[in-house]
């Protein structure tokens, strides 16, 4: 059975119980004292998965430049307004979904969704990431492994906004369901309901490489 | 189990999330369909794609400018914080300043002579309402406070007499302890300031060329 991708982000996975055992939570705790350090600190442990979140929710690279660091803006922003009841990244990522809904939701921006046409060299995430079963000593296997990733970056962009949302938040960045439903403002069943078509949509798409 | 139910649950069985019970029935139902099992190495397959996708650094230049936006607006807030202190001290502190100021002119404008160490000498520190209230209360006896300032007022300008040392002075104040009516330059009265706005017969307050602030009077 394979891993689940909770488990690729145990560097931001509660140790104990309640969310103070949380690292993201104990260097919040430090920006809001003051401690100027902690922000940098706090910056380069969410800003990847935020980046990759906002890239593939959006679609755009240019555009999730600058909403990642609306994010972290805002973050510092509201800094005396969170609250330590729960995982930092639950906040960090509603804030970040927000900010992209309200981006897609403008009519004026015409975002490529073909995430096929925004690669540049640093885009290369696909190429060199392989599937995990793809100890496949063939060549012609790694490639259908890649491509099988670039299709899936398409297919994840053409997903609907909060089909995508919830597949992002949960099968990548590993939120819990209940976070997911914090994250966007429903209901762990509405949650399970928009993993469930997501999934439905993308083997759909994928049928000629799964 | 049919094939619609156990696909729904392929997803949460691949990744652990099922209860015991339907996996078991997942399981059961996977044995004797050979399209569902397909289905299901699908799914693992997907799944697997889905958790190797984040891979990749980030953008050039992205935490520098991240930072840098951050840096202007811990500056701005800083700057914004400060010059609401000043505003609001400007408001409430410099009308108590001038009016300190006032009262310590007047203090001040009194001969040092007439200054007996001991004596009581709260009168002294306000001697023009001392001195116009203690001529009207012996004809009149109007009372203490505001009808004594309204009585000041009516009185024609005075030159403030010193105070008859047989007789005991009016002590509108009976209650400030000796070592602070013996020093009337650290005494600073505060509702007589008040008052103070309400008097125009002070020549201390007429004949001091104060900083732009407005006369007491208005």
């Amino acid at each position: 059975m394979a891993p689940r991708p909770a488990d690729a982000h145990s560097a931001s996975a509660p140790r104990g119980n309640g969310p103070e055992a949380d690292p993201d939570v104990i260097l919040m705790l430090r920006v809001r004292d003051g401690d100027e350090t902690a922000f940098p600190e706090l910056f380069r442990r969410l800003a990847p998965r935020v980046y990759h979140y906002v890239r593939r929710l959006l679609g755009h690279d240019a555009r999730a430049e600058e909403v990642t660091q609306d994010v972290f803006v805002q973050v510092y922003r509201f800094r005396d307004r969170w609250r330590p009841d729960g995982r930092l990244a639950t906040w960090v990522f509603t804030i970040a979904t927000n900010l992209c809904l309200n981006e897609l939701r403008r009519p004026e921006r015409q975002l490529r969704v073909d995430l096929g046409e925004q690669r540049g060299p640093r885009d290369s995430a696909a190429d060199e990431s392989e599937l995990p079963d793809a100890g496949a000593p063939g060549p012609e296997e790694q490639a259908a492994g890649r491509q099988l990733l670039r299709a899936l970056d398409a297919a994840v962009a053409a997903l609907p906004a909060k089909q995508r949302a919830a597949l992002l938040l949960s099968r990548i960045d590993g939120l819990a369901h209940r976070d997911v439903a914090a994250v966007l403002g429903s209901t762990e069943g509405a949650v399970k309901a928009l993993l469930f078509r997501a999934t439905q949509a993308l083997k759909e798409r994928l049928k000629d490489f799964l | 189990m049919r094939c619609a139910t156990a696909r729904r649950r392929l997803t949460e069985v691949v990744l652990g999330e099922a209860s015991p019970r339907q996996r078991a029935m997942v399981s059961r139902h996977l044995e004797g369909c050979g399209a569902c099992r397909e289905e299901l190495r699908r799914t693992e397959r997907l799944i697997r794609a889905l958790a190797v996708l984040p891979h990749g650094p980030l953008p050039a230049g992205l935490e520098g400018k991240t930072l840098g936006r951050i840096r202007v607006l811990a500056a701005d807030t800083a700057h914004a914080g400060a010059w609401r202190q000043l505003r609001r001290w400007a408001g409430f502190g410099l009308p108590a300043l001038a009016a300190a100021a006032v009262l310590f002119v007047t203090v001040r404008s009194e001969d040092a002579a007439d200054l007996v160490p001991g004596e009581r000498v709260a009168a002294k520190a306000v001697p023009t309402i001392a001195g116009e209230i203690d001529e009207p209360m012996r004809h009149a006896a109007p009372s203490v406070g505001r009808k004594s300032a309204q009585v000041a007022r009516s009185t024609p300008k005075t030159t403030p007499a010193p105070m008859p040392r047989e007789d005991p002075p009016v002590d509108v104040r009976p209650e400030l302890p000796d070592e602070l009516l013996a020093r009337p330059d650290l005494f600073v009265d505060l509702p007589m300031l008040t008052q103070m706005e309400k008097l125009e017969n002070y020549d201390a307050i007429v004949g001091v060329d104060l900083p732009d602030r407005g006369r007491p009077n208005g």
